[in-house]
């Protein structure tokens, strides 16, 4: 009997599920659809306390495959988390310490939220492992926004069935 | 008349919504909001930045230098306040964070919004 298996999107629904979390901020899966169509649709405008997640690059890890039938393949998954804080004319809190904070708590939202999950890396069955990027790159009134924030990035190791990433 | 009554003079007329205008809403970062009236030129998406994959439409508006009928210089707090527009003419206005001052006088501002 066939079993369901874990994609990408499973991963990446599952990344939204624990971002939502952090319920101050918003968590941006960019789209190009005009959400001015959509009396419920918010447009993507740059806002304070804004997490952006975006698929970069995907790279096999063929050590990591699974021989058989069907075969398995692994993937690895490169996420950018973008975070944003808005310039403020009216909050004197240093922005390094806001960020600071912001890390923090975007890190605790992947990891599981208010009880850290040990098996955090597998995204409810749904990876194989997972890591954080080993720098963390930090955005100074960056773009159109002017903005600060950091990018973080989670490198997400899956196996698919060959051609079913 | 001196040339800064001619300014906000200017600025009242030029923004009427019988006119050029249209009617948008200011939400300011810490107060309410209130309707004011502007022009609105709708430029082309940009990208937001490097490291995101999206871009969201540009808008420059231009209201009365004025804290009731338009947005005051004074009170701006820019990365947080917001306007709503509507992307296109017609469509549901959405609020659109305030980036830039572009210009400014005693009659009008023009702000860049995405």
């Amino acid at each position: 009997m066939p079993v369901a298996e874990p994609t990408a999107v499973d991963v990446l629904d599952e990344l939204e599920t624990r971002l939502a979390w952090l319920t101050t901020s918003e968590i941006v899966f960019p789209s190009r659809e005009n959400s001015d169509n959509d009396p419920e649709g918010k447009p993507e405008s740059p806002k304070d306390s804004q997490v952006v997640v975006s698929v970069a690059n995907l790279t096999r890890v063929a050590d990591l495959d699974l021989p058989g039938n069907p075969p398995r393949e692994c993937w690895e998954l490169e996420i950018k988390l973008r975070l944003r804080l808005m310039p403020s004319e009216t909050d004197s809190e240093s922005i390094d310490w806001k960020l600071m904070r912001y890390v923090r708590d975007v890190r605790q939202a992947v990891t599981g939220g208010d009880t850290y999950l040990d098996d955090w890396f597998n995204f409810n069955g749904n990876a194989l492992d997972a890591n954080w990027g080993d720098t963390m790159e930090r955005v100074s009134t960056d773009g159109t926004s002017q903005s600060d924030g950091y990018v973080l990035t989670l490198n997400i190791r899956i196996r698919v069935t060959p051609g079913a990433l | 008349m001196t040339l800064r009554d001619a300014f906000e003079t200017d600025a009242a007329m030029f923004t009427s919504t019988s006119d050029f205008g249209e009617t948008v809403i200011y939400r300011p970062r810490l107060v309410s909001e209130r309707n004011i009236a502007a022009v609105v030129i709708r430029q082309q998406a940009e990208q937001v930045s490097g490291d995101e994959n999206r871009v969201a439409t540009v808008f420059e508006v231009h209201v009365a230098n004025n804290s009731t009928t338009g947005i005051a210089t004074t009170e701006i707090d820019l990365g947080g306040d917001m306007i709503d527009i509507a992307d296109r003419v017609g469509k549901t206005p959405k609020p659109r964070s305030i980036l830039q001052i572009l210009d400014q006088d005693e009659g009008m501002v023009v702000l860049r919004c995405q």
